[in-house]
């Protein structure tokens, strides 16, 4: 081992601590420059475990520039990318081709001048088996290549440094001394829970911010409902004069609970647009929303994927749509509009 | 042992390492092909007839993965170059690469040298090929994948392909290289029955004295590589005492027995004890095998020990659906799984037990991690459902599970209680 393979490979262990025998091996089967390595190199573990970081920074520290190529196939998710891509990294020159014999042609070009190892380094490989049903093995039939697997490193790094202020605000304030872990701690603790609750949630900007009328809430009720509600129940439920019949909480209760096991699980069922028309115009009672409306603002939630069409458009006698908003979102404008679903729907859904 | 420690030269040990790599990957052309020989004598007489006096021949080399297939056609093809240097030409052409008429041809035509233009047919192609190029210099074509190639390449591409082995002008052997047995009857019956094919079937090595012969050929080295006469005895002699050993013969028994790919495997446990060989070590060590033994051998237990809390609670609710019949389940399922035993555990164990409820969207980032790894796999349909909703089914066994959490002794008492 050369003396800077020795110094890369000392820096790298500090940095990662506990991944020595990983980084040896790797290492290892780089070997010196004019050898050969193995064919191919998988490397697979757990989310966050380093695989990414690691392999990049070996190859950033040790390897010349256009001797490696690095590309994580959830950025480049297409065949002719990751070809102009990874070939850009190897020669530094941009190259079109357009099928997998151009692209073996020129990388055979690439590799023929030199004489040392070339590598090509694949991040999120497993995505590498969707592009093509041949390409993994057109992939591996060319000489040297290294995988790694999945990873979403690190979405903590983005949230540190808030915390890290969070975190010393105590001791700048004066409350707390340095050494007070378990105080500092103390105060920190509803912060992380915040932030790490907020790393993973993609929040999507609630419609009630952008001040949709009334009725087209009880529109989206109404579509839920319609979505997860059986038919047959519509009379018991919605049928004015059903209620005025017989109206028992008793009965109801019954019924929903007939429902938790199947409806709660299998999802948001289609529905005929003439029903969540009924549905609605049974839970919004207050004004009557000319039909026309309606229409445009299910066009409006089909656009913004809120709704699902289930039938092709160009046909004019039924629609139906789904709903796919969540249940959680569903109580959430409920309550704004102080409806209660919980008339309708048990709450184990 | 003597203790006399001798230094050996840094530079003959990185001869040996660099060798050995080479041929452990699979880029140097051995000089002996164990259990290979009879083949060898086969394709070398076959070829040598075409470049020695001009027949054309067509020859399918059939056989499993690993099997020496391309070995033997490159062994071949550099005894003939030595014998005949530059009185032939090779053309290397692969199924997996050219999938359609037009990038074999081109493929074909850059490798011999000749321009075509873009809009020529393949008719003019072939007959300028079938005139013969520079002086009739006799042609070898070396088709990997061969099944490929006939199956994505339109029929009468292929047909004038092969018509061309019968022109006079030009002396060609075509070697097919396939991993299908079906060959024969995957071929066009209007091509099989214009030519007469010789196929060559190479078998994997039959018994374990004939593959340990190889490994043990493939390890050792002599004066070709170093001239360093004392290091390569001695080092031979290491490796002799190695195929001794009674735990190095149950790596190679294992391999024999388990592996689909024997030579390749055997490649790559080698990869790593020679990749160690140097001043401090110079011979190959047991221990080494070992350790690469153990650190190659993928198994989904191995995956699944190395499993994080979270993931592991999916995988519990999936056992817990699974007791109840439901073979199928999806995350809306696992999550109110998961939730009741958590609130039916805290309402038993009373007030005193608290554990915090993972929450939804960071569990589900974790189910995507599974479904990522294989464990759990999407059913087909409901494609355009929303996420939560979406079918899934365990690709392993529910037994599995049982055993992953009880003989986790890290796991938290109320979650291992949840199997029983």
């Amino acid at each position: 081992m050369s003396n800077e393979v020795q110094k890369l490979r000392n820096e790298l262990v500090v940095e990662f601590p506990g991944r020595t025998r990983q980084i040896d091996t790797l290492i290892n089967l780089f070997g010196e420059p004019m050898e050969k390595t193995p064919p191919s190199i998988f490397i697979h573990g757990n989310r966050a475990l380093g695989k990414t970081e690691i392999v990049k920074n070996l190859f950033k520290r040790g390897f010349p520039t256009h001797h490696y190529s690095f590309l994580n196939c959830k950025l480049y998710f297409q065949l002719d990318d990751i070809f102009e891509v990874s070939l850009k990294h190897l020669s530094g020159k941009k190259h079109k081709c357009k099928n997998v014999d151009e692209y073996a042609t020129i990388l055979q070009e690439i590799c023929e001048t030199a004489e040392e190892t070339r590598y090509m380094i694949f991040d999120n490989a497993e995505l590498l088996w969707n592009l093509s049903q041949t390409l993994v093995s057109i992939i591996l039939n060319l000489p040297q290549w290294v995988f790694s697997d999945s990873c979403d490193l690190i979405d903590l790094f983005r949230i540190i440094p808030d915390i890290y202020q969070k975190f010393i605000q105590p001791i700048n304030e004066g409350r707390v001394s340095i050494n007070d872990y378990s105080l500092l701690f103390d105060e920190l603790k509803p912060y992380l829970e915040s932030a790490l609750d907020n790393l993973y949630s993609q929040y999507i900007t609630p419609l009630i911010e952008n001040q949709i009328p009334t009725w087209s809430i009880y529109l989206l009720i109404a579509a839920f409902l319609a979505s997860y509600i059986p038919q047959s129940l519509d009379k018991r439920l919605f049928s004015r004069e059903y209620e005025k019949r017989k109206h028992t909480r008793k009965g109801r209760k019954k019924v929903s609970n007939a429902l938790k096991f199947n409806e709660q699980f299998t999802g948001p069922q289609a529905s005929e647009m003439e029903r969540i028309f009924a549905i609605f115009q049974s839970i919004h009672q207050d004004s009557v929303v000319p039909y026309i409306l309606l229409l445009q603002q299910t066009e409006t939630f089909v656009a913004s994927r809120v709704f699902t069409r289930t039938t092709p458009v160009e046909r004019k006698d039924v629609q139906s749509f789904r709903c796919n908003l969540s249940y959680n979102y569903i109580k959430q404008i409920s309550r704004f509009i102080n409806f209660d679903i919980l008339r309708y729907l048990d709450d184990t859904l | 042992m003597s203790n006399i420690k001798q230094t050996w030269s840094e530079e003959s040990i990185a001869k040996t390492r660099k060798a050995l790599k080479e041929r452990l990957s699979g880029h140097a052309i051995s000089q002996t092909l164990v259990g290979l020989e009879k083949k060898y004598k086969e394709l070398y007489d076959l070829l040598n007839r075409t470049v020695d006096f001009g027949e054309s021949i067509t020859c399918m080399l059939i056989g499993p993965s690993g099997c020496g297939k391309t070995m033997l056609v490159n062994k071949v093809l550099q005894e003939l170059s030595e014998k005949y240097e530059d009185d032939f030409c090779i053309v290397y052409l692969n199924g997996l690469y050219q999938t359609n008429d037009t990038t074999a041809r081109r493929q074909l035509t850059r490798q011999l040298g000749i321009n075509i233009r873009q809009d020529q047919t393949d008719l003019e192609v072939f007959d300028l090929f079938k005139s013969g190029n520079q002086a009739t210099r006799p042609t070898i074509i070396v088709i990997y994948n061969f099944d490929e190639f006939v199956k994505n390449c339109t029929k009468p591409f292929v047909y004038n392909f092969f018509n061309i082995t019968t022109s006079n002008n030009c002396p060609m052997a075509l070697i097919g290289i396939t991993r299908k047995l079906s060959i024969f009857t995957d071929l066009p019956s209007n091509i099989l029955s214009r030519n007469s094919y010789s196929h060559i079937n190479v078998g994997r090595p039959h018994t374990i004295e004939i593959f340990t012969q190889f490994a043990k050929n493939t390890l050792t080295i002599d004066n070709s590589v170093i001239d360093d006469k004392e290091y390569f005895k001695l080092f031979n002699k290491k490796v002799q005492a190695l195929f001794e050993n009674r735990s190095f013969k149950n790596i190679i028994e294992k391999i024999f027995n388990n592996s689909t790919d024997i030579v390749r495997t055997f490649y790559k446990i080698c990869f790593e004890p020679v990749g160690k060989l140097n001043a401090n070590q110079p011979f190959l060590i047991m221990s080494d095998f070992t350790q690469a033994v153990m650190q190659q051998d993928v198994n989904i237990d191995k995956i699944l020990q190395g499993l994080n809390e979270p993931q592991l609670w999916i995988l519990l609710a999936i056992y817990s659906l699974s007791g109840r019949d439901c073979s199928m389940f999806n995350f809306a399922m696992i999550y109110n799984e998961y939730a009741n035993y958590i609130k039916a555990y805290m309402n038993e164990s009373g007030s005193k037990f608290k554990q915090k409820l993972i929450k939804e969207h960071l569990l589900r980032a974790e189910l995507e991690f599974l479904e990522q790894r294989d464990i759990i796999r999407k059913v087909d349909g409901g494609k355009d459902l929303p996420k939560d909703f979406r079918m899934m089914r365990l690709t392993i066994l529910p037994e599995q599970i049982v055993d992953l959490i009880s003989n986790n002794n890290r796991l938290p008492s109320f979650m291992k209680k949840w199997i029983s």
